[in-house]
């Protein structure tokens, strides 16, 4: 049984690793190859983690979890920072909404 | 010792203890040596290398804490899974806005951890926090129409209120069951 669960976690999570790096390679700019580089390896990796934990003794399993804690802990960090600097350094292509600019324009009015 | 020093010495008392377990679950011994060494390596750690005080006090109520790890444990799956299929079935051509979203906290710690967990989740992160306008501004993948920037905000919204019914002062909470956002 352990055997089949870990199983499906292992693959789910390498497939969706897959996903991530292809997305890393054809998404169009920076902020978006940041949100395929750091989420789904981020979920990938803690169905890993998953996967192999259930195989093992509880010492090395407690390990594990420490791991994905602070995975999850410090993912959003790299991918806010990234994503901040592509996007005040103009990596930024073909927007189909951008609030922030819009935002910001309206502020940076003169007030008649 | 003063008033003032007695006072830090409780404020990083949880750091402390935090990293004792930390450094305990490492080694996975419980010896004398081990909570011992532990405990000089955690103060070491904090006199080191001091964090800002947070000037709130932080409460965390443990049944919204569940409910919360819950749904950004679903949200994560889910938006894994939709990421990935983005990337496989429209790769370059993907649709990409940045969308903002109301704070419904002004407090420091509800939206410090709303905007990690939005950022944790696939296809959102926050760009910006603008306090003054009260606004978040969230980069989302796969926006192609007003019915995906809806529910980019509805989740965001989702998200803040159980922040905030986990971690929010009593009046906080009060104002975001009311407030409606956008």
């Amino acid at each position: 049984m352990t055997d089949v669960i870990s199983a499906v976690l292992l693959i789910g999570g390498g497939l969706i690793g897959v996903a991530g790096a292809l997305g890393v390679v054809r998404f169009p700019d920076v902020m978006s190859r940041v949100q395929a580089a750091t989420k789904p390896q981020t979920f990938g990796l803690l169905l890993i983690l998953a996967g192999a934990a259930v195989r093992l003794d509880v010492k090395t399993a407690t390990g594990l979890g420490l791991v994905a804690l602070f995975q999850v802990i410090t993912a959003p960090v790299l991918a806010q920072v990234l994503g901040r600097t592509a996007y005040r350094t103009g990596h930024v292509v073909g927007l189909s909404r951008d609030d922030l600019a819009r935002d910001n324009h309206e502020h940076s009015e003169p007030q008649a | 010792m003063t008033m003032t020093s007695w006072r830090q010495v409780r404020r990083r008392l949880p750091t402390v203890l935090w990293l004792v377990v930390v450094w305990l679950l490492l080694w996975w011994e419980w010896t004398p040596l081990a909570v011992a060494s532990g405990i000089a390596v955690a103060v070491a750690l904090v006199v080191v290398f001091p964090l800002p005080d947070i000037t709130e006090r932080l409460v965390v109520r443990p049944f919204p804490l569940l409910l919360l790890s819950a749904y950004v444990a679903y949200d994560v799956a889910i938006s894994a899974i939709r990421v990935g299929w983005d990337a496989v079935r429209h790769g370059g051509s993907v649709s990409t806005s940045i969308v903002a979203v109301d704070l419904l906290s002004d407090d420091d710690v509800p939206t410090a951890v709303a905007a990690s967990l939005l950022t944790l989740s696939p296809g959102t992160f926050v760009v910006a926090i603008d306090r003054v306008r009260g606004r978040y501004y969230v980069h989302a993948l796969g926006t192609a129409g007003g019915s995906d920037v809806a529910q980019v905000r509805a989740t965001a919204r989702r998200l803040q209120r159980l922040v905030l019914r986990t971690f929010g002062a009593r009046e906080a909470r009060a104002t975001a069951s009311g407030r409606k956002g956008r």
